[in-house]
């Protein structure tokens, strides 16, 4: 899905937490908006969900104003999980689609081991660790198939391990069905592994969007480079 | 000391030998008591749940009005009731006071607000992730409100049981509306304050004893029912 953001604009309290504007979201591109805390990443991930409403911003899906729900997928920063078992769990996101059970079932599994997680199946969600917890929602988000996923700081919680099958399963994903990424990250490395492009926020501005190897080792910005500086002297 | 064991003498004679008075006074008290905390609950989660789960105009004043309810106290409750059906109130014409009826209408007062506030404040405190979660899915309202009850079914059995609990232990408003009337509207509680003012305090007790016996075995009750609940969904096999 392409995503033309003619202004992306969020007030709280008469102050301006997002002011961004003129910047496309490719179709089939994979997209790490980066930057400091309260640069407004997580605003602007849902306002593009549809999630956050706001009078002022034009933003376009696919050329249509109308935010279409049905194809967009958003997963917040702190993994919620239903009373469930993790099976049912992940079966939410696909259960009314009209699929066999016997379908359905593998997909879940599939999608389960994915993530790391196929032992946990019929183990109770709740009784899951932040990590553990935070896979199992990102199985569940991405066993939809759609267009559009936003992701916000997919694996902040998980160990090295976890955020390594996240990044794979999203690079599939994005391969096999052309699936259009956002993720928010804190994370440069992560970025660079498997982002087309970083788009850097501060302030609620975009203040820099461009490819990972020119953003990470020549950002232009200078509140880029201060953000980047100590990644840059361990990395570059 | 003495008096304690007398009472639960009492109490087990009373039971063993099928006092039909003090059975039918048990009947009675759990009629009024499942009714009006059945009736209450019908009406009160339905609408702790559209207040928790929505904002609107005029929402912190419901919630306030609520909360103030919450605390009625059961006196001023019956004698709203008791105006209301007497003869010459504006229900009056149903004939209903000093009835079963006028009995479980007071109490439905008393508990609907209780039941309706407690579920309310557990609404508000999974509303925001469930909604977020379900909207990120593209779920419709549907399947997120079932979920969110879902998630607020224990907190919802624990406000109901609360309402249930000041229902069976309510004595004021039943004593207004109902007047207490042998074989027609005494119930335990004002039971036992009648047997304490005529200073038969071995039947009181007895009374007591066995409202305490019967609270605790639905409590009880309500817990398996609890414990024994989970998502009815599909299953899925590995």
């Amino acid at each position: 899905m392409r995503v033309e953001v003619l202004k992306a604009e969020k007030k709280v309290g008469g102050r301006k937490i997002l002011d961004a504007s003129d910047f496309t979201i490719e179709s089939g591109r994979i997209y790490a908006v980066m930057g400091p805390n309260g640069a407004g990443k997580t605003t602007l991930l849902r306002i593009l969900a549809g999630i956050e409403q706001s009078a002022f911003s034009q933003i376009l899906y696919d050329g249509s104003e109308l935010v279409p729900r049905d194809k967009i997928a958003y997963m917040t920063q702190s993994a919620y999980l239903f009373d469930t078992t993790v099976g049912k769990n992940v079966l939410l996101g696909i259960e009314d689609e009209g699929a066999s059970e016997e379908e359905m079932n593998r997909a879940v599994s599939d999608s389960l081991r994915k993530v790391g997680m196929e032992g946990f199946l019929e183990a109770k969600a709740k009784s899951l660790s932040g990590g553990e917890a935070q896979r199992v929602a990102l199985a569940r988000i991405l066993i939809m198939k759609k267009d559009l996923v936003l992701l916000d700081e997919p694996s902040s919680a998980t160990d090295i391990k976890g955020a390594e099958l996240i990044e794979e399963y999203i690079q599939e994903v994005n391969k096999n069905e052309r699936t259009t990424f956002v993720f928010t990250t804190h994370n440069p490395s992560q970025a660079q592994r498997i982002a087309d492009e970083i788009i850097f926020m501060n302030s609620g501005k975009i203040t820099e969007k461009g490819v990972p190897s020119r953003i990470l080792n020549k950002p232009e910005n200078e509140e880029t480079e201060r953000f980047l500086r100590n990644w840059r002297i361990a990395n570059v | 000391m003495i008096g304690i064991t007398k009472g639960l003498m009492e109490a087990w004679r009373l039971i063993s030998t099928f006092d039909s008075e003090i059975y039918g006074i048990i009947g009675l008290s759990l009629i009024v008591t499942l009714s009006s905390t059945v009736l209450s609950a019908l009406l009160a989660v339905p609408l702790g749940v559209l207040i928790g789960s929505n904002n609107f105009k005029g929402k912190n004043i419901i919630v306030r009005t609520i909360n103030t309810l919450m605390g009625l106290p059961p006196v001023v409750a019956g004698l709203i009731v008791y105006l209301l059906l007497s003869r010459t109130g504006p229900l009056g014409y149903f004939g209903l006071l000093f009835s079963p009826g006028a009995m479980v209408i007071a109490q439905v007062c008393i508990v609907t607000p209780i039941i309706a506030g407690l579920t309310m404040a557990s609404i508000r405190l999974k509303i925001k992730p469930v909604k977020e979660t379900c909207q990120g899915m593209g779920l419709s309202k549907g399947k997120t409100t079932r979920l969110l009850l879902h998630e607020c079914r224990y907190p919802i059995i624990s406000a109901v049981m609360a309402g249930y609990g000041r229902a069976i232990s309510e004595v004021g408003a039943i004593m207004l509306v109902g007047g207490n009337i042998q074989f027609k509207t005494r119930v335990m509680t004002t039971a036992i304050v009648l047997e304490t003012g005529k200073g038969n305090y071995g039947k009181a007790l007895a009374l007591g004893i066995i409202l305490l016996v019967i609270s605790f075995a639905i409590n009880w009750l309500i817990h398996s029912v609890q414990e024994g609940k989970s998502y009815e969904g599909r299953s899925v096999k590995g």
